[in-house]
């Protein structure tokens, strides 16, 4: 039988995140901009599984500058060069061979010399090339195995498993020294390294025992046979691993023999096992030792990438690495947890591309968005005139003392950053501007800047799918509300009292003008439109702020209450999004999904039906109420009429509507309603017996406050 | 127990008792080992290292010559991912915990959608969904070693337990905490079941009067949390746990 040509199985390596980890700490506390080498320390043990190969592996103690011993490993000495940019490690690359040369020529003065013998880690001493993307947990990387070519290739007489090459009983004693070795429980491997990698197994009639490899000359006059044993990474059953090449060479200069017994040591559940481990016996080339010397050994042994090309691989850490990600992920889990314990059907990838608006970003502005954040809400953007005050931070939670100084950072962006800092994927952005109000009248100079700052409010509400009007005064929330009502889109409404809150959700747009005789469309309850939250009124917006005592003017209301509202806007919001109608939704006592499709109705509606409005106060008990009450169509905000006006003139209705709120009521017909209900008023006080169906029945106040047209629950 | 809970010291025993069981129970080249947590306020842990999957997303790569060597073994594809898996102690719920994490061989960890596709084809469906009442799949950190890892959610732990131990005291299981398993196992854990055996028989292999008698409960407690949740994310469970006699079964804590 002709020898075989012997083939080895490349040795691969294997980096953990640790080592990354730590050469990135290493990098910015000592290394710096130092691109010398660096020792390190890779480890290793004899293949363990029959599937997959043993591999060199570099982790967090690799970089310590002296690598504790571990059990059952070697630790092999190596050579890091890390560059410090992406083109040097380019240049690195082609640079390869030179590298490669000078590692190798190490190897092989350490063969000469005889000081591989001494301490076999050296034979396997390996090159790392890298260079760290710390900014991008990107981390690219190139292994070298150096090993040298002997003059004429490695021959393999026989090979067979330990066990059928040796026989039974001497495989079982040889594993039985071997594990004895690679346990460092023999004397004579025990080292700082721990047991070396390569080893001389002598079976004798006395028994089998395991040396180091420097005893090979002592042992020559001696009788029996004596093997090469090494720890072998490969799990092929016909080639030893990669890492027998350089021993083989060894044998072949400083043993000087021809033919060679070789035993490759595997193990199965971490003992030497007489089946997977091979014995082999290997012609080896001949040389004097003068020609050994004069001798320039070929060197070879990049490692492959996972293409099977001789280049660099790269590891991207971003998802394991990366707090931000690491953020990201977790919040995404923890939305799933909610879908799996509670809410199954919830749609959590539409709640996370959902965009939100938010007009106001004071004591509301600051609940709404952080119960928006926990939602996984990723995009928020804050529309704020005013600037942070002192006595903002203890009621507004977004805000802290330093955002007050120098007279005060723009809320808008203040409360974006704060967001940033809270969680640092969200996509969160301030504009500073107000929003024209009705009744607030302008003067010619400041009309430029009004229409600019309400063509900025209509395409920030077209770009986004859901808009919350937050403010702190009634009529700021008009154009808005209007516009809210042209795009129909999900408007969501709340406002504070001293200690009573209302939180609405105001109904799709208007879709003609047509209309039962009853001017609230309340035909079928299932299918009205909502109300916004000027429907209740019949009086145009106007000037809130005028006769109100200081208190009222600045707003305060019960610290408690913003977080109470807040909250329920965000609920409120999130049940429309997961509805199937969406904006449509039926008010929840009217929600046939809710209530017809029972079993079934968490698939329908995720987070159940949702009310139309919700009214609290704390002042008379703690009391809560789910209200419901239809679009009025002659509602100065989003009746078909303004709409239509609004969609034909833009800003020059607008402008007129600024200008005189009285417009609107005419536009409306809320001036002809004004005139019908003074002459009722005056019928009914005189014929009060009259049950008359009039066209104002419900609504026959004309307080704009009071809106107690609502059905309650 | 009753509570379907375990105690730390529990825990401890039962997965002494378990490692060395599982040894008299598997061929599988790798075994499950106690480790000690290091520190005097965790119970220590279990873990099988280096468990290969063969990744379903093999492609065509041919085998050819490694960097034009013919000394070397030609290079071929690698497909294979390794996993750890864990079984530690979940104070705050007082039960086990199987936890999991994959890297390629290069050591990249997986990504989740990686891991997803090397779970077996019914954990897949239910690992995300809320069908799976607790074989939802979800990310925790390892109570010991505080590496991130993927686990089974162990919030339903304790229920599912109580309802096996139930039937451990009483003499005739209940027919209406029974069915609640069979749907449980049926649904989740059936279609990796070495051997085809099926969730029921392993209720009838019934550990007090079956043949595996004698084995102390924290041992009883394990075998019986093991063989639903290991199926789960495709660890095979040999029925030799419920039928071999081990002595190891006497408990080593």
């Amino acid at each position: 039988m002709a020898h075989q040509l012997l083939q080895f199985q490349q040795l691969q390596s294997t980096v953990d995140v640790a080592f990354w980890a730590e050469l990135g700490r290493l990098k910015l506390d000592t290394l710096r901009l130092s691109e010398d080498a660096q020792p390190i320390t890779g480890f290793y043990s004899a293949s363990n599984s029959s599937d997959y190969p043993a591999s060199l592996t570099l982790d967090g103690q690799s970089l310590e500058s002296q690598a504790p011993h571990r059990k059952g490993l070697h630790s092999i000495p190596g050579s890091l060069l890390n560059v410090n940019t992406f083109e040097r490690f380019k240049a690195a690359q082609e640079q390869a061979s030179q590298h490669l040369q000078k590692a190798s020529q190490q190897i092989w003065q350490d063969i000469l010399s005889g000081r591989a013998q001494e301490d076999p880690g050296r034979l396997l001493n390996f090159l790392l090339l890298s260079y760290a993307d710390l900014k991008h947990f990107r981390y690219y990387y190139w292994f070298a195995f150096p090993v040298l070519k002997p003059p004429e290739p490695f021959r393999c007489k026989t090979l067979a498993s330990l066990e059928e090459g040796l026989g039974a009983d001497l495989a079982a004693s040889t594993a039985q020294a071997c594990a004895g070795w690679l346990g460092g429980i023999s004397p004579a491997s025990a080292s700082e390294q721990g047991a070396a990698p390569v080893w001389l197994i002598r079976v004798a009639d006395t028994g089998v025992r395991c040396q180091p490899l420097s005893t090979w000359q002592e042992l020559q006059g001696l009788d029996g046979r004596v093997i090469l044993g090494i720890a072998d990474h490969g799990n092929l059953p016909g080639n030893p691993g990669w890492l027998l090449r350089n021993s083989l060479l060894l044998a072949a200069v400083r043993f000087g023999v021809t033919e060679l017994e070789v035993a490759c040591i595997r193990l199965r559940r971490a003992q030497p096992c007489v089946q997977r481990s091979l014995l082999l016996s290997v012609t080896l080339p001949h040389k004097s030792e003068g020609d050994w010397a004069s001798f320039m050994p070929t060197p070879t042994g990049w490692e492959l990438n996972a293409r099977g090309k001789l280049g660099p691989r790269m590891m991207n850490l971003g998802p394991s690495m990366d707090p931000r990600q690491l953020a990201e992920s977790a919040v995404d889990l923890n939305l799933k947890l909610m879908r799996w314990r509670a809410a199954p059907a919830l749609d959590t990838a539409r709640l996370a591309a959902t965009k939100c608006l938010l007009l106001g970003a004071g004591t509301l502005g600051c609940a709404v968005a952080r119960v928006l954040l926990g939602w996984g809400i990723r995009h928020i953007t804050f529309v704020d005139s005013g600037r942070v005050a002192y006595s903002n931070p203890v009621r507004q939670s977004l805000y802290e003392f330093k955002d007050c100084l120098e007279g005060g950072q723009p809320k808008a962006e203040a409360a974006a950053e704060a967001l940033r800092r809270i969680f640092p994927s969200v996509q969160a952005s301030g504009l500073q501007f107000s929003i024209p109000m009705p009744g607030h009248p302008l003067s010619d100079a400041e009309i430029p800047k009004a229409e600019a700052d309400a063509k900025q409010l209509d395409s920030l509400m077209e770009e986004h799918d859901v808009t919350f009007l937050l403010m702190d005064t009634r009529e700021s929330r008009w154009l808005p509300t209007l516009l809210g009502a042209a795009k129909n889109k999900l408007v969501i409404n709340a406002a504070l009292g001293f200690d009573s809150f209302l939180v609405l959700r105001h109904g799709a747009g208007p879709s003609g003008p047509h209309h039962s005789a009853n001017p609230r469309e309340k035909a079928d309850p299932a299918g009205m439109r909502l109300g916004c939250y000027f429907c209740n009124d019949v009086v145009a917006p106007l000037d809130s702020t005028v006769d109100r005592t200081l208190e009222q003017q600045c707003t305060v209301a019960r610290p408690g209450l913003a977080g109470i509202a807040g909250s329920l806007a965000v609920e409120v919001c999130c049940g429309a999004l997961q509805h199937p109608q969406g904006v449509r939704a039926p008010a929840a006592q009217h929600d046939a999904a809710a209530s017809s499709a029972t079993g079934h109705k968490d698939a329908v509606l995720p987070l159940g039906p949702v009310p139309h409005m919700i009214r609290g106060q704390l002042g008379g008990g703690f009391a809560q109420q789910c209200l419901v009450g239809s679009a009025f169509r002659q509602c100065t905000a989003c009746s078909w009429a303004v709409v239509e006006q609004y969609r034909q003139q833009g800003w020059k209705f607008i402008l007129e509507a600024l200008q005189d709120p009285h417009a609107l009521e005419d536009l409306t017909g809320l001036t002809e309603l004004h005139n019908a209900a003074a002459a009722l008023m005056m019928d009914a006080s005189e014929e009060e017996e009259d049950e008359n169906d009039s066209l104002l029945k419900g609504n026959d106040q004309t307080s704009a406050a009071a809106g107690d047209d609502w059905t309650e629950l | 127990m009753a509570s379907g809970m375990i105690s730390a010291q529990h825990f401890e025993a039962g997965a002494r008792s378990f490692a060395e069981l599982w040894k008299t129970c598997t061929d599988a080249q790798q075994l499950w080992t106690w480790h000690d947590s290091g520190n005097a306020l965790d119970a220590g842990y279990l873990q099988l290292d280096g468990v290969p999957v063969s990744s379903s997303a093999a492609s065509g790569a041919e085998a050819r010559l490694a960097g034009g060597e013919d000394e070397a073994v030609p290079w071929q594809p690698q497909y294979t991912h390794l996993y750890n898996y864990s079984i530690a102690f979940q104070p705050s719920y007082s039960v086990p915990i199987l936890l999991f994490s994959g890297r390629k061989l290069d050591g990249a960890p997986l990504s989740w959608e990686d891991t997803l596709r090397d779970l077996p084809a019914a954990s897949r469906a239910t690992a995300t969904s809320g069908d799976a009442r607790w074989t939802f799949i979800t990310q925790q950190e390892h109570p010991v070693t505080r590496a991130a890892m993927h686990s089974i959610h162990p919030c339903e732990t304790a229920t599912l337990m109580s309802l096996l131990l139930a039937q451990d005291a009483d003499a005739g299981p209940t027919t209406a905490r029974q069915d609640t398993v069979d749907s449980h196992l049926q649904r989740d854990a059936e279609p990796s079941w070495e051997g085809g055996h099926t969730a029921e028989r392993l209720l009838q292999c019934h550990p007090k009067h079956g043949v595996a008698g004698g084995r102390s409960d924290e041992l009883r407690y394990l075998c019986g949390w093991y063989s639903i949740v290991a199926p789960v994310v495709g660890l095979a469970v040999s029925f030799k746990l419920w039928t071999s006699r081990a002595e190891a079964g006497n408990g080593a804590g």
